[in-house]
């Protein structure tokens, strides 16, 4: 057996090498949650940690490039753990040829971001790999926060039959905009990119309602997300399909490629966990940010770890993992 | 419209239940067409219509109907040609790799969106070879695709053909006595080869409707074979459901292109055998770019795709459906494309769809 | 076995076409319908203009309606026992 691309696509291949070989190896509690942040605790402060890779290609794209993306990501997997985010390490490995004035673009862009987090980029680590051994430029973060508030962490076990699933707006904008860059493919134009940073947004949803618990949605997109918490939590989640919010672009890239909106990934979008009655609540405060936010579906009594759709007609059918790379179709 | 469509579903839902409880049986629909099978499940039909309809499937899935050799071949070729193919292809499992394991060997294998935009970009590099499959409506991409190589006069540009046709496997079902109340045709086919080409389908005596593919579409279509069973039980009958986009004589440029290009030849269908007249190749003044593919017998084995694509069995009656085959490793075609029969039903509907909302 | 979409020509130039399908606009070939003209919808699958489409869908579709609500207002005979 060897890595194929199915094994970073962040479904069930992914799963099953994380588990198969890093968990296997490193045996270490916080890796073993596998939350988007790890939870550690030094001289009584409890600290989040986080580190993400990107290998986005193009680099530059619509709505953003690999800097940006590099601290959108780790900040976004510390903010949706409860995390305010507070230091970023950086790594850059760069392939012989590539353009100094295109890093010094870039690493522009990524204080620009972090400008906006509101994180300090501490410590970094620069690679130059030989030509051809390596495409153009790779980015990896890792960033530590402390808790927005202590006594309100959003946690996987809180979550609990009849809570509500929010989505803080329309779906799949990353993955469309970089399927729409392929220059093979002879899109006109690129759709734009959800990129975007999420540490304010939730501070101010946590210290202003309930909320039980939130993943950020980024590779596998929607699918992915809503599966692994289905997996994690034994229950099945019952989403309502005309509720979730695809903007037409983007469902049009799907149509003319076969794709399914619900595998894209984002890299501005989360889900809220919510209890029944703080819904309304979390859902107009996260309206505020984005007008496509939407109630999506709800957490069911029943174990068995199914993502359910309701579709237009009263229909039902699963939401599977990912099992392969998704790649353009005609048939 | 998009109020209207939603409250004619409505209608169309109730009207459907109240015409087959007036047949007085549960119905057995077939489609042939794989995109069918995804839309059916993707809108949730089988769950809404548990009472009413069962869905089978037939050979038009173009992935699930290809040899496992024509995969070796193309993973042997890899070694020394760029290998273009539509996406669909690269996790279906040759006798012992695919074309993503090939990829991650190291093999040059890009995907393909449209044949014409492949002989563009294979023309300026090494020898590179296009996999050519799918039905009537690819064909005539590869016809395009074909043309440009031989007016470019290109050396280095190769096409493994697997192209098919839709009739000759369906008449072959009919022939072995398929029993089915219903027939959803393909409505991209019939968009190429017109209603004209489907004429045949009036000499058995089951309503057959050339359907499009949304929901509203397929309930539609459903809402037409009830209202024939109806009224003219006996009958046979051809409708055409998608004629937004599918005419009397279909596209005739296309069917030229393709004849110009291609000649009838026999097919090998997977788990099936041998189908006569049901496959394209090159005409033999073009066979220079052809690299043809022979198939040996297909060793013996337990997956009954062959079944579920002739519309014989459901894909959970296979032994192997959901224990050794899953969409991770799949054992038969069916269970590799994503529209393939198999597949659909494990994506969409395996572990049953009962909801409990009882706290 | 085909994915294919409904997309409105936005300009012609030569045997390919711009579309336009919700939004995404995209190049097409169009050599396989010789008389398409811009402002036509077209059926494309695998980067090829296959079919012209007729705009005809509305009012079809209203007609469905009146006739299925006809029948949902009229008691079904089947069903009286």
């Amino acid at each position: 057996m060897k890595i194929t691309k199915a094994h970073g696509n962040g479904g069930k291949q992914t799963q099953e090498l994380i588990k198969n070989i890093f968990v296997q190896n490193f045996k270490t509690d916080p890796l073993q949650q596998q939350d988007d942040a790890a939870t550690l605790t030094i001289n009584s402060q409890r600290i989040g940690t986080s580190i993400d890779g990107f290998v986005v290609k193009p680099y530059r794209f619509n709505g953003g490039d690999i800097g940006k993306l590099a601290v959108c990501g780790t900040v976004n997997d510390l903010a949706v753990c409860g995390y305010r985010p507070l230091y970023l390490n950086v790594s850059y490995m760069l392939e012989e040829g590539f353009a100094l004035s295109e890093l010094a673009l870039l690493a522009a862009s990524m204080a620009d971001a972090a400008n906006l987090a509101g994180i300090k980029i501490v410590a970094g680590d620069t690679k130059v790999v030989e030509k051809n051994n390596l495409d153009e430029i790779f980015v990896t973060t890792s960033g530590i926060g402390i808790p927005f508030d202590e006594h309100n962490m959003p946690d996987i076990g809180k979550i609990a039959p009849g809570n509500v699933v929010i989505v803080s707006g329309d779906i799949g904008r990353h993955g469309a905009c970089i399927y729409s860059h392929n220059d093979t493919m002879g899109f006109a134009a690129a759709i734009a990119s959800d990129c975007a940073l999420l540490n304010h947004d939730i501070e101010l949803l946590l210290s202003n309602c309930e909320v039980n618990f939130m993943r950020d949605l980024t590779r596998g997109g929607l699918a992915t997300a809503l599966n692994e918490i289905a997996q994690a939590t034994g229950r099945d989640i019952l989403l309502q399909e005309n509720q979730i919010p695809v903007s037409n672009e983007v469902q049009g890239l799907c149509d003319i490629l076969g794709l399914d909106a619900y595998y894209l990934a984002c890299e501005g979008r989360f889900l809220a966990i919510a209890p029944e009655q703080s819904a309304n609540k979390a859902l107009a405060i996260m309206q505020k940010f984005n007008s496509q936010a939407a109630v999506i579906g709800k957490i069911l009594p029943s174990n068995n770890r199914r993502v359910l759709v309701e579709t237009a007609f009263g229909g039902t059918r699963i939401v599977d993992m990912l099992t392969y790379e998704m790649l353009p179709r005609i048939c | 419209m998009k109020q209207l469509s939603d409250r004619t579903s409505a209608l169309l839902v109730r009207q459907i239940k109240n015409n087959v409880a007036a047949i007085g049986r549960k119905l057995k629909i077939l489609e042939v067409c794989g995109t069918h099978t995804v839309s059916i499940y993707k809108y949730g039909l089988p769950a809404v219509f548990g009472q009413e309809f069962e869905f089978v499937s037939g050979p038009g899935c173009p992935v699930c109907v290809t040899h496992q050799h024509y995969i070796d071949q193309l993973i042997e070729l890899s070694d020394s040609h760029t290998i273009f193919t539509f996406g669909d292809m690269l996790k279906v499992p040759g006798s012992c790799s695919s074309l993503a394991q090939a990829r991650a060997n190291g093999a040059d294998i890009r995907i393909m969106y449209s044949p014409p935009e492949a002989v563009v970009q294979a023309a300026s590099i090494g020898n590179s070879l296009i996999a050519a499959v799918g039905f009537e409506t690819t064909a005539p991409a590869f016809g395009l695709a074909i043309k440009m190589a031989s007016e470019r006069k290109l050396k280095n540009v190769f096409f493994v053909n697997e192209l098919k046709t839709m009739p000759a496997p369906i008449q072959m079902l009919m022939a072995n006595g398929l029993s089915t109340d219903g027939i959803l045709l393909p409505g991209h086919v019939a968009a190429v080869i017109g209603v004209n080409g489907f004429e045949f389908m009036r000499n058995y005596q089951v309503p057959c409707i050339i359907a499009g593919f949304t929901g509203l579409d397929i309930l539609i279509s459903l809402y037409r074979i009830t209202q024939h069973l109806l009224a003219e039980p006996q009958q046979g009958c051809l409708i055409n459901q998608y004629s937004r986009v599918v005419s009397t004589t279909g596209n005739p440029t296309a069917q030229a292109l393709v004849a110009a290009y291609y000649e009838p030849c026999d097919a090998y269908f997977r788990g099936i055998g041998i189908i006569k007249a049901a496959g394209l190749r090159l005409r033999p003044q073009l066979q220079q770019f052809e690299i043809s593919c022979s198939y040996p017998p297909e060793a013996p084995s337990q997956c009954r795709c062959a079944q579920v694509i002739t519309a014989q069995i459901q894909p959970r009656q296979c032994p192997l459906f959901a224990n050794c085959c899953t969409p991770e490793s799949p054992q038969g075609p069916c269970m590799v494309s994503s529209e393939g029969a198999c597949a659909a039903y494990y994506r969409y509907a395996r572990e049953g769809l009962d909801i409990n909302e009882n706290y | 076995m085909c994915v294919g979409f409904p997309a409105e020509i936005i300009s012609i130039n030569g045997g390919s076409a711009v579309i336009d399908y919700l939004g995404v606009r995209k190049e097409v070939n169009i050599m396989l319908l010789p008389a398409v003209q811009v402002g036509d919808y077209v059926l494309v699958h695998a980067g090829i203009a296959l079919q012209k489409i007729s705009p005809s869908e509305a009012s079809e579709l209203f007609e469905l309606f009146k006739e299925l609500q006809t029948a949902a207002e009229s008691p079904l005979k089947d069903q009286a026992k």
